[in-house]
């Protein structure tokens, strides 16, 4: 009978299920970790980063594997597993050839 | 006599928290400013947060108003064409209110350019002594602000496109294309030609995100390029072919709206960029092949201002995919399909009428976003 041993790793497996760690790489190799539930949007977790590297949030692309996140998506979402890391970068603007 | 325009390269960092406000970073700029034939250090304040810059760099501005009045008087003759300008230098003033402005169609862009200027005076621009050292300030997040909304839909047309507005565009703009074009053409986000480009750390990830995309699969990968300030759009046409077929035959297309910018200044690091993905994906191509892939620069729309660059490439993306015919290949000669004839000015007015809706879409689901309820339960989210 395995039950015995399913109840012991119980609370940790639900610990986990029901939050995640996240890291964000910021441009200058700058990382910043964050415990966030499963269910929370990801807004939550833009606000706290921006809020600390004080910096707008609209000056940020969030970008995970690639895609860029959307403030209302939640980590179940996007099937993001413990450990995952999003880069953070400052959106680019073009007018002419200077800035 | 290259360039006209000077190119600035900007260091981004932040200032220590203690000693700065909230959301003030610090840029120095670079400035290899080919008038003055020299080189220089700049330092400038930027306020974090906004999506365009209401200031601009002054020996920068100069010029580009010098190359905007030529344009003006020689806009008649060469459609689309900027012609160099003079090296003097002249105020913006004297170009307002000349009295060409609306005589042909170049000017009535121009003058609706200097009619808009005073808005954006309105914010709060502070400049330093020193000519050549200038402040700019980005606007505070628009996104509970509504300043936007205030403004004519004319103003918002003519804005500076930053990557976060580009992309939103832009996808709302693919959505409406019926399916059978999507398949045969890709875009790729805006922030990877950039991030890639910036900085070599990021370089496997890109690449790894590229393949994912399985570009080659595609007739035709758009990727919009913004470096340097400056929005530019690069398509790779038929590498999934690798030179086989006698009718499409892999090349690529640079498509700048400033082509006094001269848009070949990215070409060594596009064919790098080329190159680490076709190595990546272990494609069929030589190193030496690669190398030969034609980088052409066909004659597209020129913008009129220094900001309408992201609004172009959005407009070449869209004609593109409109126009592109099934194949073409270099035998066939260049410039392909893309004649003189297959833009207009109309076209250009045309798409931004359909922008300026898109933009009103857009802004408005942002609005919901922003107003959306938002639980504040302390176990949501820990900054470890």
């Amino acid at each position: 009978m395995s039950q015995p041993g399913e109840e012991e790793t119980k609370p940790s497996a639900d610990q986990s299920a029901v939050h995640i760690n996240l890291k964000v790489k910021g441009q200058d190799g700058n990382e910043v970790f964050f415990r966030i539930k499963r269910s929370t949007q990801l807004k939550k977790l833009m606000n706290a980063y921006c809020e600390r590297q004080s910096v707008e949030i609209a000056s940020i692309a969030f970008l995970f594997d690639g895609r860029r996140l959307r403030a209302e998506q939640t980590p179940d979402e996007l099937e993001m597993e413990d450990g995952d890391e999003i880069d953070a970068m400052l959106h680019q603007t073009g007018g002419a050839a200077a800035v | 006599m290259e360039a006209l325009v000077p190119y600035f390269s900007a260091t981004i960092y932040r200032k220590r928290r203690s000693s700065n406000r909230k959301g003030r970073i610090m840029v120095t700029v670079s400035q290899n400013d080919v008038v003055n034939g020299g080189s220089g250090h700049n330092s400038l304040a930027v306020d974090s947060g906004g999506n365009e810059v209401s200031g601009h760099l002054q020996p920068a501005e100069a010029l580009l108003s010098t190359s905007m009045e030529q344009k003006s008087s020689l806009l008649e003759q060469l459609p689309f064409q900027v012609p160099r300008g003079p090296r003097s230098r002249r105020s913006r003033r004297q170009i307002s209110s000349s009295p060409d402005v609306g005589a042909s169609e170049g000017c009535q862009v121009e003058a609706h350019v200097t009619a808009h200027r005073p808005s954006q005076k309105r914010r709060p621009t502070r400049r330093s002594a020193d000519e050549k050292g200038c402040e700019i300030v980005i606007p505070r997040s628009r996104c509970r602000g509504q300043s936007r909304r205030g403004l004519k839909s004319s103003d918002i047309e003519k804005q500076k496109l930053d990557t976060s507005s580009f992309d939103k565009l832009l996808e709302n703009l693919l959505a409406e294309f019926p399916e059978e074009k999507r398949v045969s053409f890709i875009c790729l986000d805006s922030l990877w030609f950039s991030l890639y480009s910036n900085n070599k750390g990021n370089r496997s990830n890109v690449l790894k995100w590229i393949k994912k995309k399985e570009i080659f699969t595609k007739k035709y990968v758009m990727v919009p390029i913004v470096m340097w300030g400056h929005w530019s759009l690069l398509i790779l046409c038929h590498f999934g072919d690798s030179g086989q077929s006698k009718f499409r035959t892999p090349c690529m297309l640079l498509l700048d709206s400033l082509k006094e910018a001269n848009p070949k200044r990215l070409e060594p690091e596009i064919r790098r960029f080329i190159l680490d993905i076709i190595t990546t994906e272990q494609r069929p191509f030589g190193k030496e092949q690669v190398k030969k892939i034609p980088l052409l620069v066909p004659k597209v729309p020129q913008q009129n201002d220094d900001k309408e660059c992201g609004n172009f490439v959005l407009y070449y993306i869209n004609l593109f995919i409109e126009n592109a015919p099934e194949n073409f290949s270099i035998s066939d000669g260049y410039p392909y399909f893309m004649t003189e004839n297959w833009f207009d000015r109309e076209g250009v007015e045309s798409f931004y009428r359909r922008l300026g809706l898109l933009r009103n879409t857009i802004d408005a689901s942002d609005q919901d976003n922003c107003n959306a309820s938002d639980t504040d339960a302390s176990d949501e989210l820990i900054e470890l």
